[in-house]
């Protein structure tokens, strides 16, 4: 099946984003399908954030457009969910793993109102979903890195949300943990949803993603995870350097 | 123990006590409130900016013969909406662009409460606070700005916390986030105009920020803390207000004090604990 504006779950064309006078992405286009874990790969800087931003609607494009399953974003909001780069939490405030997952009901709840029941039961299925229900109770800034990660996920879900955009969602999660958040990316991806994880580390990208983007402002490669690293995209992604980086991490076929 | 009792509640013969115990207790309750919020946001240097900053609107509204509060209100919303603007807009660091502008209007207020001769206020009684003094429309004032913050903050709670917590994805789920934060200062700066009377310019700081502090040393949950701070709030109030009046000591270092000792004592017992 083609995929074009309608029936891709994002729809990404010619964007380019200024911030300040830095063009930090230029004509991106590329499409995911429904129901795929998609990794973005790049150096730091290369502007992942950004293009996530943009996919979420919460930043102004310079050119070119958005479409979240056909709908510009600001009108799909609800089925993006956001899970936050470590950087961009304020760990300092108080909640628990079950706090947070219910910020996620907070656009369906809506103004002035509180939680139902309904809410909580959504609340559990989503922790229990990947497998945080037990640690319900502890504080989100005492878990591990892969276990906050697991509560943001959570998080997405009870937001029932059909995109998740994941930013660095591996720095800071050890090696095992990573693959433990990766299975319940795939559970995810099977149920229906559409993923989208953002990463400098090119580590068993085959076995991880679907698909990957590669972006340094632009974007160097698109497509199969076994395809998309010839050495050419390699150095533009990370120099001369990378090339030896990345034929090692990279290569398990 | 009669005495004991009668020290207690013989103050309470002067009317004007009365009215310094339901300042007190107001300015205890709702400093640590906001305060939760300050401590976990890092707001403290802001809550300190916005004490100094309405300064010239109090000392006008002395000038033009109105309560202290009608002048306070408008400035210290002006310059909350202010701080907010310029510390986004700003190439400078947010602290750099907070300490001009506080220090400037500070400076403004002591300028024009020295030109203006002869105000019904002393200077002292603004920088350290005087709760002994205030009359029943500073009790009604601070009941009516008391309870409009209790309402936003309890109407808001979930879109404050997300915010606070997670402003990216408050952002992504469509939030208006700017408009919380901006709504988070008005507050902010509504409390601080009710503490100033109890604990003055100079010390609203030390009731926004040690009995929320010292909450948190003690329970972990957000609202729990709001909630035990806002006892120790006003217990430190109440026994400051004790101190001031039969020791004759302005009334914010006083309370300061009492909060400032909570704090350490439950410092100490829970590094003993550890």
């Amino acid at each position: 099946m083609a995929i074009g504006e309608q029936n891709a779950a994002l729809f990404v064309e010619d964007v380019s984003v200024k911030l300040g006078e830095a063009l930090v992405l230029s004509d991106i286009t590329f499409q995911v399908r429904p129901y795929s874990l998609l990794g973005v790969v790049g150096p730091n800087g290369g502007g992942k954030s950004t293009l996530f931003n943009a996919i979420a609607g919460i930043l102004k494009l310079n050119t070119g457009r958005v479409l979240v399953y056909g709908q510009p974003p600001e009108k799909a909001r609800g089925k993006i969910a956001y899970v936050p780069q470590r950087e961009d939490v304020n760990w300092r405030f108080p909640l628990t793993s079950k706090d947070v997952v219910s910020l996620g009901r907070s656009r369906k709840i809506g103004w002035l109102r509180r939680a139902s029941k309904t809410d909580a039961e959504i609340v559990q299925a989503s922790l229990e979903r990947v497998g945080m229900w037990e640690e319900r109770e502890s504080l989100i800034n005492e878990l591990s890195g892969g276990q906050r990660q697991r509560v943001f996920v959570a998080r997405a879900l009870a937001q029932e949300a059909e995109i998740l955009l994941l930013d660095e969602a591996f720095s800071g999660v050890d090696v095992a943990s990573q693959e433990g958040l990766v299975t319940v990316l795939r559970a995810l991806r099977d149920d229906g949803r559409t993923i989208l994880m953002a990463t400098h580390d090119l580590t068993n990208m085959a076995e991880r993603f679907d698909e990957v983007l590669a972006i340094n402002h632009h974007v160097c490669a698109f497509g199969s995870p076994e395809t998309a690293f010839t050495p050419e995209v390699l150095e533009e992604l990370y120099g001369a350097h990378g090339v030896v980086f990345g034929n090692g991490g990279g290569d398990h076929s | 123990m009669d005495a004991a009792i009668g020290a207690l509640l013989n103050p309470f013969s002067y009317s004007f006590m009365l009215r310094a115990l339901i300042v007190s207790v107001l300015v205890g309750v709702m400093c640590p409130i906001l305060g939760a919020y300050v401590v976990t946001r890092g707001l403290g240097f802001m809550g300190d900016a916005l004490a100094h900053a309405v300064l010239p609107g109090m000392v006008i509204a002395f000038m033009l013969g109105i309560s202290p509060f009608l002048g306070a209100v408008p400035v210290g919303i002006a310059v909350a909406v202010l701080i907010g603007y310029l510390s986004r807009r700003m190439s400078m660091s947010e602290d750099t662009t907070i300490g001009i502008l506080f220090a400037g209007l500070f400076a403004l207020g002591l300028v024009l409460m020295s030109v203006a001769k002869g105000l019904p206020v002393d200077i002292e009684d603004l920088l350290l606070g005087q709760v002994l003094a205030v009359s029943s429309s500073d009790v009604f004032a601070t009941l009516g700005l008391a309870a409009t913050v209790m309402v936003v903050l309890y109407a808001f709670h979930k879109e404050l916390v997300f915010n606070s917590f997670d402003p990216t994805g408050a952002k992504v789920i469509g939030l208006p986030t700017t408009a919380l934060d901006y709504l988070l200062l008005v507050m902010l700066a509504l409390v601080i105009i009710i503490a100033l009377q109890a604990v003055g310019i100079v010390l609203v700081i030390a009731m926004l920020i040690t009995p929320s502090a010292t909450a948190f040393l003690l329970v972990r949950r957000f609202p729990t803390a709001m909630g035990l701070g806002a006892l120790i709030g006003a217990g430190s109030a109440v026994v400051g207000l004790y101190a001031s009046f039969y020791m004759n000591l302005p009334s914010g270092p006083a309370m300061t004090l009492v909060a400032t000792a909570v704090f350490i004592i439950v410092a100490l017992a829970r590094r003993k604990v550890a």
